[in-house]
């Protein structure tokens, strides 16, 4: 047991430098995650047919192939069409941003209906426009909703990250994999690269649930919901 | 925002007394009085009037020709049995539902056409200047949840009417008020009675300070206690001469209230008249047998 | 990119190979599923115990499951307990590491359903004499199934993507005869293009079959308000 710890204290450094390159990497991905599924989910709710379908089509492929074939795709396969990205990182980013680009698109889509009918019904009655009713009622409502989801998307990409080290991106699993080679002490260090991983991902999972209590909180605020004062149970 | 704006300076123009309709054209130099307007002579001196009103939905008709008139301070009862097609009658007229045919007529103005459009397009803006004129509370209430009771009574003048912030909060100040629940302004929805909720929806309403008011069963999901409440602000808006159309099941509070009252079934207006006709003396065997199933308790 | 001619040739070289491994692939899904399917069940029920020392544990380890990356999983099964004297083939690892993955995300969707069933559906099961045993088994589970059934598939679609991890330790499935012969052939895209198209084959149809679950059972159900 002391042989782990002192080793642990060896190998720790080299390992951490790992799991910033892996919660970077992570960053890089969220972020176009966010903003492509944004442009997605937009081309949905309010484009054209062919907008629709081709946005539709996007998700529809990338949530039907595993991330490591997208991972493929882009490292090995744009260089056959002429795109190269040299660097391992940004190729690993491109592709798990692409990835969860379509999964961020539904979560948007399901916070954007998850206020009833009515509210958007309401804020018709009074005059809004269907821009205003979005922007002051409809997103509102939306977006502690969106929030929990998009903070459990983050964790789920900073776990795809290991994906990332078959085309030797300098993340933890690599730094895992190359300390392994010169210590021939696998175990350990699994051990350790697990801890790692859960130090990073037990933040961000404590604050998915918090969110996600909050915003259950929060839609108890709508009119209906068991033994209300004064409510007659429909 | 910018149409915010656009609504709120025209809304504005209205309020102070420029009224843009065309019966007063004639008096204004420069403008053209001979342009067709999508308005009719014989409406405008309705409040609202509802032409060959049809909806369909799919394959199930809801409303089979309708035709309505309400004049200023009127207060219309509409009764009958469920999926007559009461409520759907009420959503037409702010055409959150648009009708699958016929025609709605507001100050003159066919709803949602621009003044001048031939074709008869619906044009959003100019729709949701009439939404803004015309307040409707609905049954489950549909108060915003992120707002308190202030918030929701000020969202209307400040976000529609382009009031600012100031101002907005004083006028919802004034209609909390008018409704009894000045001291609720800060409280959000969920921590509100059932009575208090409808409460603060009829002020969200009045805010706009609508022409027109319409009540689609604002009582019928309030437990028995509170609805004397929701009632209770009812009758005084009407002694105030407020026009009103009520979707409602409160017999008593109906005949009270009401100048006229309407019988439908299955999409038609049955029978029309005074309460003390309609109500105590049916002539169609329809309304008579709605009315004895009613009072059977 | 080159002529049809030329991509159907090297289709034709490919192919057979591609597809062998996709039925490694669905050996390998279809293992981990119906394990996760059977042990999902007995960890729901676990972590709805009375007991509580049992419900933290099952609650610790479903926790422990969101955060660990499923790559790391797999290497640690079999690069890491050989030291214990453990050895197993590549193949056992990826299914045992998927299903003990797997086994938490399914018992999570299992207690959501149970859970999204409105209480009253309960009390009025109880109200007329059954007990909680029989109520479960007669009023509740049967539309907790409805509502699971669409998320099971989902789940399904999940663990067939997932199973590409197991071509990082060596398992012939799929993925790692696509990346072995798009690096053999030098034509690594048009090899992961027929890659994609395979999986796609797979999860498409599953993904329709989600998509019609969830329209027609989702009617019959009284789900808790909000």
């Amino acid at each position: 047991m002391e042989r782990f710890i002192t080793s642990a204290m060896e190998w720790l450094p080299y390992l951490a430098r790992g799991l910033v390159t892996s919660i970077e990497l992570a960053g890089v991905a969220m972020v176009l995650s966010l903003s492509l599924g944004l442009v997605l989910a937009a081309a949905i709710q309010i484009g054209g047919r062919q907008l629709r379908v081709t946005a539709r089509t996007y998700i529809e492929i990338t949530r039907g192939i595993p991330g490591l074939a997208m991972l493929y795709i882009v490292y090995f396969g744009l260089p056959s069409i002429g795109i190269v990205i040299q660097d391992a990182f940004w190729a690993a980013g491109l592709a798990l941003g692409l990835t969860g680009a379509g999964y961020m698109a539904e979560i948007y889509r399901v916070g954007l209906e998850s206020p009833d009918r009515g509210q958007h019904e309401a804020s018709l009655a009074i005059g809004m426009t269907r821009i205003s009713s979005l922007r002051y009622v409809i997103l509102p409502q939306a977006i502690p909703v969106i929030m929990p989801a998009a903070t459990n998307m983050a964790l789920d990409m900073l776990k795809d990250t290991t994906l990332a080290t078959v085309i030797s991106t300098p993340e933890l699993m690599q730094h895992a994999l190359l300390l392994i080679t010169f210590s021939y002490r696998p175990l350990e260090i699994y051990i350790l690269t697990a801890l790692l991983y859960l130090a990073a991902g037990l933040p961000l999972s404590a604050l998915t649930h918090w969110l996600a209590r909050r915003a259950r909180r929060g839609r108890l605020m709508a009119d209906f919901g068991p033994g209300r004062p004064g409510l007659r149970q429909s | 925002m910018a149409v915010d704006l656009a609504m709120g300076l025209t809304l504005a123009m209205m309020e102070g007394g420029m009224d843009p309709t065309p019966g007063q054209s004639a008096s204004r130099p420069g403008l053209d009085v001979a342009h067709p307007s999508t308005a009719d002579p014989d409406a405008e001196t309705a409040l609202l009037e509802l032409r060959a009103i049809h909806k369909r939905f799919g394959a199930l008709e809801v409303l089979r020709g309708i035709d309505l008139k309400v004049q200023r301070q009127e207060h219309l009862t509409i009764i009958g049995p469920s999926g007559s097609g009461k409520s759907t009658l009420l959503r037409v007229i702010n055409f959150l539902e648009p009708p699958t045919s016929g025609r709605v007529f507001f100050r003159g103005q066919q709803v949602g056409v621009r003044r001048g459009d031939q074709r008869g397009r619906i044009d959003e803006r100019t729709l949701t200047q009439t939404r803004a004129r015309i307040g409707l509370v609905f049954q489950r209430f549909n108060l915003f949840p992120h707002l308190t009771a202030m918030g929701n009574v000020a969202i209307g003048p400040r976000r529609v009417l382009g009031l600012p912030r100031a101002e907005a909060e004083d006028r919802a100040l004034r209609v909390l008020r008018r409704v009894g629940l000045e001291a609720k302004r800060d409280v959000h929805p969920d921590r509100l009675s059932g009575g208090q909720q409808q409460r603060v929806a009829i002020a969200r309403a009045l805010a706009m300070e609508p022409e027109l008011m319409l009540f689609d069963e604002p009582t019928s999901a309030l437990d028995p206690e509170l609805v004397g409440e929701v009632t209770h602000v009812m009758r005084e808006l009407a002694a105030e001469g407020m026009t009103m159309i009520m979707v409602t099941h409160e017999m008593a509070f109906a005949r009270e209230v009401t100048d006229r009252v309407l019988f439908m079934d299955e999409g038609r207006i049955v029978e029309e008249g005074p309460p003390a006709q309609v109500l105590d003396n049916p002539t169609h065997p329809r309304t008579r047998a709605f009315l004895r199933a009613v009072t059977e308790r | 990119m080159e002529s049809l001619d030329q991509y159907m040739q090297l289709v034709s070289e490919v192919l057979p190979s591609l597809l062998r491994g996709a039925g490694i692939t669905v050996l390998v899904t279809a293992a981990s599923l119906a394990i996760c399917v059977v042990a999902g069940v007995l960890v729901a029920v676990l972590r709805l115990s009375a007991w509580r020392p049992l419900r933290l544990l099952t609650a610790g380890y479903v926790e422990l499951m969101r955060i660990f990356p499923v790559l790391t999983l797999l290497f640690l099964l079999y690069f890491g307990l050989p030291e214990f004297g453990v050895r197993m083939s590549a193949l056992q690892a990826s299914i045992m590491g998927l299903s003990i993955w797997g086994v938490a995300y399914l018992s999570e969707i299992y207690r959501g359903g149970i859970e999204s069933i409105d209480h009253g559906q309960m009390e009025a099961a109880m109200a007329l004499g059954m007990q909680r045993s029989g109520a479960m088994r007669h009023v509740v589970l049967p539309q907790s199934i409805r509502v699971v059934l669409p998320a099971l598939v989902n789940f399904a679609i999940g663990l067939l993507k997932y199973s590409s991890v197991a071509s990082t330790i060596g398992v012939l499935e799929l993925m790692y005869n696509g990346r072995a012969f798009g690096q053999a052939t030098y034509r690594g895209m048009e090899v992961m293009l027929m890659v994609a198209a395979i999986y796609l084959a797979m999860s498409l149809p599953l993904a329709m079959l989600a998509g019609r679950l969830q329209r027609h059972l989702g009617r019959h159900v009284h789900v808790a308000a909000r």
